[in-house]
């Protein structure tokens, strides 16, 4: 009996161990998501202007002297044009009422007063016509237009076919010759033999030049203009202020001129002005306008090209307030004109390579002052990195080493440019300027620490923005009275930090 | 008595000097039924059969060193909810410590003649132990702003031990009862997967929050296909033939030593030091190693203005090699955790017995240390149940219990060194079971009694043949 209480028991503290586990059957564990504060480094770099000027699209040259001062210099093309433009060859005749005759052509007063004329393409057209009653043999020779070194023959049958008169068209190519006008004249004599040797002359004989192309000329050229051409460049630097002032100093216009057309010529530009971002523009003072005389190659040195430099600064021009107007863009017209005297003593040379080109450079010694300049630009923004955020606080420590005071401030804007938020306050957020001495070179660099909170509030105000626009707002230290040197090794430092809280939710 | 209170305060002493108690333990096998388990624990124990057959019998045990269940999940209806902060405040200020054991008595025979006693058996063992630094779980948990200027430990540590083991145990009493004996175990190692250094920390600097990642780890794993972390997939199964065969180069020895001293007819003194030696793993052995230190600062804006954009390439790429693991086969060895256990008896009535005992474990430089005071009562020879009250250092107590059946020859045992989560299952953070039954064959105290008996009678019948 005992036996079976036993058991009983036994059995009865099984049940009990069963029947409590299975209590935890069929219940579901959850987590209670809180919030994670993470505290990373977003930015730590330190650049120096060289970096910036080298990858920021200027659409500049930046030339760094010994002692890393700098300049940047805008290059563009202005102009080019093609000097054997200026060369138009009429079509010609001339009559041979002879077996030889020498006929005056050419000269002062007319539109072919040319010594030489090189002949790239061309036809040399010979008709004759005779009543002979027999086959001839013809040769005929233009004395002054030379082939390889000889004067140009053209042999051609005069074939009888038992009615008469008997006729004859030939025509020669006239590339690679060469018409010697330097006597004026062209002198033309011809042969024609039946078979027994017998010397005839012909009824009609007739020499035509069509369609010359020269490759070189040598003569007289008159007066004459090329069409002027319109064109702008963009200085990239200027495009996006907004407001203030850059000033630069002692800044340069320079036109680098090269010629090889033999011809005296000179540049001109009927139109030549600035306009900046707000639609103001200002003309350019300079002789431009009244044209400038450019080197010239010689007769003698046809292969030649003459390089003229045009430079204009604040002494002779007023390229000082055109620059310090801050211009997006330069506008001009740009021509050139040849014999602008219309000096008939001179003979000059054009070939199918002459040319002139005309290059820009805009120099700007980064030696300035600056005061308010301000520079926005607006991109597209991606706010769902914020979805999860309540609150964070960014921290900011700049150095900077540059002798300009920089405020930066970031505005969040909706669709149509409402401001839902600002990162910084403006007024507070000024990177002061690094000291300059008295010659406008960085003496001691400048550090700022801020602290910006970004509470839940202003967290549901930035997810409502679709774009970000960045202002940057520049003064140079004592902007009205130094202008301050830029050298390549001076630095900014932006160190930027991060304390976010993220809402952790079940996914 | 008065002995049994002498080893409590000494046993309290010792206890007081274990530097931390943390890991998952089997207190209960050291002082249950001797006619039941209680030689796993101490080879020296003679039981009360001749023949004791163990058939499966199963442990399973879990362990925290920081919290109780109940104390993080609050229930609501069906629903618990982990509350996390509360958890993070119940970690140890050392970390948290978590141990899940298994272990499989898969068949053994043990028979005693006389004074001798001689066994064999084989068990599979699992030892798993995670350590996870509770700046760890406050850094993965709430992020790293609460560690501005300070270093986070994330050296998370995770050892996993599986092995399978064949035993020979060889027991012998003395003329004065003092018994000792001795289990020489070969040691098959099945897969192990252990962390020798566990150097990983972030240090997040005031000034703008770099963060500097420093790394020191190794994981050894043996007995397991390599590590792939080219397609994603946890192991390489297609290069190795997977976890190791039944038995295999990886293995070792080790012993177990035991000795019982009866004191008196009342008291009696057990100890024993379990699993000392190791497994020597050579095959399928890899070391994956970590070494570097890593600092982000920020992004550089150069990059920006050089390309237009600023690649994280190049960032997860030095991420990438701090903490990338290099693999290399290497030969390593796993200590097997050792126990030992030192116990007193006080035999109260025939049926009835307390006692106190000191249990301490150690694995992988984790000892777990408890003390505890037990009684055990019978009913008749068909059932023996006992408890046990321990504490562990880490301050968990814990109400054992411990309970055999015998029907006949059968012998269906159940212990657990925690019997209160069985009616209050979130109220523990320190739970195991065992189960199993053996079969035994030859009562030796009524062998004893009718061989004196029948002596006593050929006595009575050589007087009466006297008289």
């Amino acid at each position: 009996m005992q036996k079976i209480h036993t058991i009983i028991l036994a059995i009865g503290i099984l049940y009990i161990f069963t029947s409590c586990v299975s209590d935890l059957q069929d219940i579901d564990i959850k987590v209670d998501f809180g919030e994670q504060e993470f505290a990373v480094p977003l930015i730590n770099s330190t650049l120096s202007i060289r970096d910036a000027l080298d990858n920021f699209d200027t659409g500049g040259e930046l030339v760094v002297e010994e002692d890393n001062f700098m300049t940047l210099i805008y290059k563009g093309n202005l102009y080019e044009t093609t000097g054997i433009d200026v060369v138009s060859i009429p079509d010609f005749g001339v009559p041979v009422i002879d077996t030889s005759v020498v006929v005056p052509f050419g000269g002062a007063g007319t539109e072919m007063d040319f010594d030489y004329l090189n002949i790239k393409n061309g036809t040399l057209k010979v008709s004759a016509q005779t009543d002979i009653a027999e086959d001839l043999n013809v040769t005929l020779k233009i004395h002054n237009l030379i082939s390889n070194a000889a004067p140009t023959e053209v042999t051609f049958l005069m074939d009888y076919s038992n009615s008469n008169p008997t006729v004859a068209d030939i025509s020669t190519n006239l590339s690679q010759h060469l018409l010697d006008l330097s006597n004026k004249e062209i002198a033309i004599s011809y042969t024609a033999v039946n078979s027994a040797g017998q010397r005839f002359r012909l009824d009609q004989v007739a020499v035509e030049f069509l369609s010359l192309e020269p490759s070189a000329v040598q003569g007289y050229f008159d007066k004459q203009s090329f069409a002027q051409q319109s064109d702008s460049i963009i200085v990239d630097i200027f495009k996006d202020v907004s407001a203030g002032k850059i000033l630069l100093k002692d800044p340069k216009l320079r036109f680098i001129v090269e010629n090889n057309i033999g011809i005296p010529t000179e540049i001109k530009s009927d139109l030549f002005l600035a306009t900046n971002n707000l639609g103001e523009t200002m003309n350019f003072s300079s002789a431009l306008d009244q044209g400038i005389e450019i080197n010239y190659p010689s007769i003698t040195e046809v292969d030649e090209i003459k390089t003229t430099v045009i430079q204009f600064d604040n002494t002779n021009s007023n390229v000082e307030q055109l620059i310090n107007f801050n211009p997006e863009k330069i506008v001009f017209d740009m021509g050139a004109e040849i014999n602008p005297n219309e000096d008939n003593g001179i003979r000059g040379v054009v070939t199918d390579q002459s040319k002139v080109n005309i290059d820009l450079e805009l120099e700007m010694p980064v030696w300035l002052s600056a005061e308010d300049f301000t520079i926005e630009e607006t991109s597209d923004l991606d706010v769902s990195i914020f979805d999860d955020v309540v609150e964070a606080e960014f921290k900011l420590i700049s150095e900077n080493g540059l002798p300009i005071e920089t405020g930066i401030q970031l505005y969040f804007e909706t669709d149509n440019g409402t401001i839902v938020d600002s990162l910084f306050n403006l007024e507070d957020n000024f990177i002061e300027a690094a000291q300059v001495n008295a010659t406008g070179e960085v003496i001691q660099t400048s550090r700022k620490e801020q602290l910006v909170m970004m509470d839940q509030f202003r967290i549901n105000n930035i997810a409502q923005a679709t774009k970000i626009r960045m202002k940057s707002i520049f003064s140079t230290a004592d902007a009205s009275n130094t202008a301050s040197k830029f050298y390549t090794d001076y630095e900014i430092s932006f160190l930027l930090g991060v304390r976010a809280t993220i809402k952790i939710e079940e996914e | 008595m008065k002995n049994v209170l002498y080893i409590a305060c000494l046993s309290t002493l010792l206890l007081c000097f274990q530097s931390s108690i943390m890991a998952q333990i089997e207190m209960s096998t050291f002082y249950t039924d001797k006619d039941v388990v209680n030689n796993f624990s101490n080879p020296a124990s003679f039981g009360n059969y001749a023949v004791t057959i163990n058939l499966p019998s199963v442990m399973a045990g879990y362990y925290n060193n920081s919290f109780k269940f109940n104390e993080v999940l609050i229930k609501e209806d069906n629903e618990l909810t982990l509350h996390m902060a509360e958890l993070i405040a119940r970690v140890n200020p050392d970390g948290l410590n978590f141990q899940a054991n298994a272990s499989v008595e898969t068949f053994g025979v043990n028979v005693q003649v006389g004074d001798f006693a001689v066994g064999v058996n084989h068990g599979v063992r699992v030892i798993n132990q995670t350590f996870i630094p509770k700046s760890a779980i406050e850094f993965l948990w709430g992020g790293n702003a609460q560690f501005i200027d300070q270093t986070a430990d994330l050296g998370i540590r995770e050892n996993l031990l599986s092995y399978q083991e064949f035993g020979l145990r060889l027991g012998y009493r003395f003329e004065n009862k003092i018994s000792v004996g001795l289990r020489a175990k070969m040691n098959y190692g099945m897969a192990s997967y252990q962390t020798a250094s566990s150097v990983a920390s972030i240090y997040t600097a005031p000034e703008i929050y770099q963060l500097t990642a420093t790394t020191d780890y190794t994981l050894q794993v043996g007995g397991l296909p390599e590590l792939n972390d080219e397609d994603g997939a946890l192991f390489d199964f297609e290069k190795n033939g997977g976890i190791s065969a039944i038995t295999g180069d990886n293995k070792g020895l080790a012993f177990d030593l035991g000795i019982v001293v009866p004191v008196n007819e009342k008291i009696t003194l057990q100890a024993s030091i379990q699993n000392i030696g190791k497994i020597n793993w050579s095959s399928d052995s890899y070391a994956y190693k970590s070494k570097g230190e890593y600092l982000f600062e920020g992004l550089d804006l150069k990059p920006l203005l050089e390309e237009g954009e600023i690649s994280t390439e190049q960032l997860l790429d030095s991420i990438s090699s701090t903490f990338n693991f290099e693999t290399s086969r290497s030969g390593f060895s796993t200590k097997l955790p050792s126990t030992f256990n030192v116990g007193a008896q006080y035999q109260i009535m025939e049926d009835l017995a307390a006692g106190a005992f000191i249990y301490s474990q150690s694995f992988r430089g984790i000892s777990t240390s408890a003390f505890g005071v037990l009684i055990q009562k019978s009913f008749g020879s068909t059932l023996s149940v006992g408890t046990q009250y321990a504490v562990l250092s880490g301050g968990a107590h814990n109400l054992g219990f411990t309970g055999s059946l015998r029907l006949g020859p059968v012998n269906i045992f159940v212990n657990t060194d925690n019997v209160l989560p069985v009616f209050d299952p979130l109220n523990t953070q320190n739970f195991n079971v065992r189960v199993g039954v053996n079969l035994i064959f030859g009562n030796i105290k009524k062998i004893e009694q009718k061989m004196r008996k029948d002596s006593k009678g050929v006595e009575d019948s050589m007087s009466g043949l006297d008289g």
